[in-house]
């Protein structure tokens, strides 16, 4: 028998001699009686329920309006713009930015653009045609995808070629030394305030208007 | 390993619905089920958690029980599952303790704890097939077949599995320093 034998029956006299404290039967024995007892179960199912209407009086919002503010902070990204006319600051859009993103269909699309410059742009399409504010509008949504298939492309490149100094390949904005009219310099003024909305709110579709004007 | 007397006839009156046979039944088997869960758990708070969980389904699983079979490694067989999906829980939530100690026994000489404490050691290092495999067989005093069974492995494996750990065991103790 070499040491280490040795070492393993001394340890086993030491593992043996480990005692579990107070008496197993009654651990678990009462409890599970307890458990069985008739008027355990109502009572369980009772106290599940008087819970349950706790928490939803203390969690309503009609109960608590503080917290109801927050909960609507936090599910509905609030944008507000300072309106020209008025003091005060005024929400103008009230659901998130990505509900109003036009899904990928011809149709449908179409008959949402109203909605979205509308919603959108309360104050810049009164200085702007109205084709050219939902060319800016659309342009706004017209985030990453380049393809031919994109709904704004199409609308885009439909919407541009209403517009002097546009190709069928996209929106081209007037370079002012070539072109210094009247309307590039309001498409200036209303990018600028774009531009102003868009790094209030990170929507990094804004940046375009900063690079693009040419 | 022996049966205790009377356990099999002991369980069998606890699976027809027995109050007192289980309960006897569980104050007879509280200390083998909570050093076995305490030797691979290595912490008393979840060793404890660990043997009401095995009693709980000890008395669930009555009725699964196979006359020819022996009590004590059944029971092992249940605290095994128990403790490693306790082993199982601690590690996704990083709670898995490195090395913790026995509960020595204080009758025993200060010489003999110090080696108690030195194997614990070693022991914690091995693989956690290779710790069961020598609780079982040499802690637990199980034959090799009955730590097969309780494992659930072969007969093949239990006895590879023994020798990995042996050998890696002798490392570990050729390594001490001094007079071992």
């Amino acid at each position: 028998m070499d040491d280490l034998e040795t070492l393993l029956q001394q340890a086993q006299r030491s593992y043996q001699a480990q005692r579990f404290e107070g008496r197993l039967s009654q651990l678990v024995l009462e409890s599970e009686s307890a458990c069985r007892h008739p008027w355990f179960f109502p009572r369980v199912v009772m106290a599940a329920c008087l819970a349950a209407v706790m928490l939803a009086l203390v969690w309503s919002p009609s109960m608590n309006p503080s917290l109801a503010d927050r909960s609507d902070q936090a599910s509905v990204p609030q944008i507000e713009v300072v309106q020209q006319q008025t003091t005060e600051p005024k929400p103008f859009l009230s659901k998130p930015l990505r509900w109003l993103l036009p899904p990928q269909g011809r149709g449908t699309f179409a008959c949402q653009q109203d909605s979205v410059v509308q919603t959108l742009l309360p104050t810049s399409t009164t200085s702007l045609p109205k084709s050219l504010a939902r060319t800016v509008s659309v342009s706004m949504f017209d985030t990453h995808s380049r393809s031919e298939s994109n709904p704004v492309r199409r609308f885009d490149r439909k919407v541009a070629r209403l517009l002097p100094n546009s190709s069928s390949r996209g929106l081209r904005f007037p370079k002012r030394d070539r072109f210094p009219s009247k309307r590039s310099t309001h498409l200036e003024q209303t990018s600028g305030q774009l531009c102003e909305l868009g790094s209030r709110y990170s929507l990094s579709p804004f940046s375009r208007f900063r690079s693009d004007p040419r | 390993m022996e049966e205790p007397p009377n356990l099999t006839a002991l369980c069998q009156r606890a699976a027809a619905g027995s109050r007192a046979a289980q309960a006897e039944l569980l104050d007879r088997l509280q200390d083998r089920i909570f050093r076995f869960c305490m030797s691979q758990l290595r912490e008393v708070e979840s060793a404890r958690e660990a043997t009401q969980e095995v009693a709980l389904r000890l008395l669930r699983q009555l009725g699964s029980f196979r006359p020819g079979g022996l009590v004590t490694t059944w029971v092992l067989g249940i605290a095994l599952n128990v403790c490693r999906e306790s082993k199982r829980q601690r590690r996704w939530s990083g709670l898995e303790p490195e090395d913790c100690g026995l509960n020595y026994d204080p009758s025993q000489p200060l010489r003999q704890q110090e080696d108690a404490e030195i194997l614990q050691r070693m022991l914690n290092r091995l693989a956690p097939r290779q710790r069961e495999a020598i609780v079982l067989r040499y802690f637990e005093q199980l034959s090799l077949e009955q730590t097969a069974e309780v494992m659930g492995i072969s007969l093949g494996a239990t006895k590879a599995t023994l020798a990995q750990a042996m050998e890696k065991l002798r490392q570990a103790f050729a390594m001490l320093p001094g007079d071992h």
